[in-house]
């Protein structure tokens, strides 16, 4: 049998890379997701142009050498924007989703764990969460304080928190009974150190799926609001505002809208590949132990 | 008994809701343990055992569980304590062993670190430390190479090498008490005896007093000074062990003894014991054992007989209305 050797952080780091590289879906996802994520980090090498360059001779060019894939109504490049708004998406759908899989995990654990009124109180705000659609939360907390890049991130993040508390919530009170949780408590062992270092641990593979999921329902509901003109504010391109664009012009300039949604299906189709191989992979009936 | 007890239960009732109405799982236990003592509580299972075990660590309570009576560790009182004070006696002062050691232990975890953690929690000393102390007891209990099985995680080791760790576990802050719940019963019989015998020889290195659980008398002879016999979440006798196993004087004790076969005597027909353990809400006012018992007379229906001498020497009590008269022990 394998003896793990080395620091926590390095053991952490193989587990990872062996769930990483468990299946060619997830594989073949974050590769497709790095693929992104680089071209946000890189994009002022990757991009053509500056994104808010004006050219008002050159409006709505079809996509030539010049303009990969052609300008907006102000002449701006499309390649270039599309490289500049990776950013805004993945930076608010990142920051969105680990700020609720944080908090919804614990929330969950907490209420599954502990039960009683406070399973109560945090089942019930859960409920009221759940009932509406998350682009609808995200429309009304946007509608409320207005958009802005921390604005969004919030609302983002309250419309997906009740998903993670759920996750967490179901396998935590399964775990509850278990002796070695019990055990947990007759080592005189607080609640919070018994579910932190205890329960966590057995169910962060139902979260970390859960995250993958969300995360392209998360890039999904930025770029809808956007679309909507509650995204970030213009001229700073962002998916969504762009196809909102382009649908102003769809009937004479398709690619307007056609490239941004692109880019927003490779995103959310990389991150559920991810998810989708994930769940295979993390499925203790498939799981095959060294 | 020489020396205050370390623990002292009185009158210890626990009591249950179900479907609306409280009901006594145990109803006034008594018992004293001695510093140095291995005190045995055997009885069927449902008997109260377990309950009783779990109330001396204050983990009972709350939402549908009431606890009356008195528990004093050391002077100090249990029952009521609040939780905060609870945890640093458990594990500290009172540690507990569980039944199952395939499940007693945290799966993704590796089991150094999960005996290091109790450890640093309690004497509050630095990782280092805590590492060399489990591995110190991982040592103890005779783990084989300690060291590098430190790191490994519990689906590695077999179910006699787990709960070695499991007694590693409890044992790691070196608790006045430790409690032992049917420690033995997951385990094959060579495996049980080893660890029985590992478990009396720290209990005399640690001065550790034990309760220890168990539905085998013959785990009783091999481990207690002496032992508790419990039906139906009462005590009927308590008596040292070679006293009981000599001369029992409870109608249910005489016929559990009855019930075993023995290797040293001529084959007798084993007895039975006629009918079964009355389920909770069934339990009379009485004598819970008087619907199965021969001896049974009208008095006994009327009101719950006394754990007490009864005739026999201070240390043999018995809550029988008619008990078998005390013998003279051939000596």
């Amino acid at each position: 049998m394998p003896r793990p050797a080395g620091s926590a952080a390095g053991r952490l780091a193989r587990k990872l890379w062996r769930i990483a590289t468990a299946n060619i879906t997830i594989e073949a996802g974050i590769v497709l997701f790095l693929l992104v994520v680089a071209v946000a980090v890189f994009a002022p090498l990757i991009a053509t142009h500056d994104p808010l360059d004006q050219d008002l001779f050159e409006r709505l060019g079809t996509p030539s050498t010049e303009h990969w894939l052609g300008t907006d109504s102000f002449g701006r490049d499309i390649f270039s924007r599309i490289v500049f708004g990776a950013r805004i998406s993945l930076v608010i759908g990142l920051s969105a989703v680990l700020t609720a899989m944080v908090v919804g995990s614990f929330l969950g654990v907490l209420s599954g764990y502990l039960g009683g009124w406070v399973d109560q109180l945090v089942g019930q705000a859960t409920n009221i969460l759940l009932a509406f659609p998350s682009l609808i939360l995200g429309l009304m907390v946007v509608a409320f304080l207005g958009p802005s890049m921390i604005n969004l991130i919030a609302a983002i993040a309250l419309a997906t928190v009740p998903q993670f508390v759920r996750v967490a919530r179901a396998p935590t009170v399964a775990l509850r009974d278990r002796d070695y949780i019990q055990a947990c408590r007759a080592l005189g062992f607080s609640p919070l150190r018994t579910m932190l270092r205890h329960v966590l641990p057995n169910i962060w593979p139902e979260i970390l799926v859960m995250a993958t999921l969300w995360l392209a329902t998360a890039i999904r509901v930025e770029a809808s609001l956007a679309f909507i003109g509650l995204g970030v504010k213009p001229p700073t391109p962002t998916w969504g505002g762009m196809i909102r664009e382009g649908f102003e012009n769809i009937l004479t300039s398709l690619w307007l809208a056609i490239f941004p949604s692109l880019a927003i299906l490779v995103v959310v189709f990389a991150l559920n590949l991810i998810g989708d191989g994930l769940r295979d992979a993390l499925d203790p009936r498939l799981r095959k132990d060294e | 008994m020489p020396g205050d007890p370390v623990l002292s239960v009185q009158g210890l009732s626990v009591q249950f809701r179900i479907g609306g109405a409280w009901r006594a799982a145990t109803r006034g236990i008594d018992f004293d343990l001695a510093p140095n003592e291995t005190l045995a509580l055997v009885g069927e299972s449902g008997c109260g055992k377990s309950i009783t075990c779990a109330s001396i660590l204050g983990l009972l309570g709350g939402e549908g569980a009431r606890v009356e009576g008195s528990i004093r560790y050391r002077g100090r009182e249990i029952v009521g304590m609040p939780e905060s004070e609870l945890e640093k006696i458990r594990g500290k002062e009172i540690a507990m062993i569980f039944q199952e050691p395939m499940t007693a232990l945290n799966p993704v975890m590796p089991v150094g670190e999960q005996i290091a953690e109790a450890i640093s929690v309690h004497l509050g000393c630095s990782r280092a430390e805590a590492k060399t102390r489990a591995l110190g007891f991982m040592e103890r209990v005779r783990i084989p190479a300690a060291p590098e099985r430190y790191r490994d995680y519990p689906h590695q080791f077999s179910g006699g090498m787990r709960q070695r760790i499991v007694i590693a576990m409890a044992m790691a802050c070196q608790p006045r008490i430790l409690l032992a719940d049917e420690p033995t019963t997951a385990l094959d019989v060579t495996i049980q005896a080893q660890i029985l015998a590992e478990l009396r020889d720290l209990c005399a290195n640690l001065e550790m007093s034990m309760v220890f659980i168990t539905h085998s008398l013959g785990v009783v002879a091999a481990i207690a000074d002496r032992v508790a016999v419990m039906y139906a979440g009462e005590i009927v006798e308590i008596a040292p062990v070679a006293e009981l196993f000599a001369a029992p004087r409870h109608p249910y004790t005489q016929a559990l003894l009855q019930a075993i076969p023995r290797v040293d005597r001529e084959t007798v027909t084993l007895r039975a014991i006629p009918g079964q353990v009355p389920a909770i809400a069934e339990f009379g006012s009485g004598c819970r054992f008087a619907p199965r018992c021969p001896r049974a007379s009208e008095a006994c229906q009327a009101v719950p007989p006394e754990l007490a001498a009864r005739g026999g020497p201070e240390g043999h009590r018995v809550a029988c209305l008619a008990p078998a008269p005390v013998r003279e022990r051939a000596s």
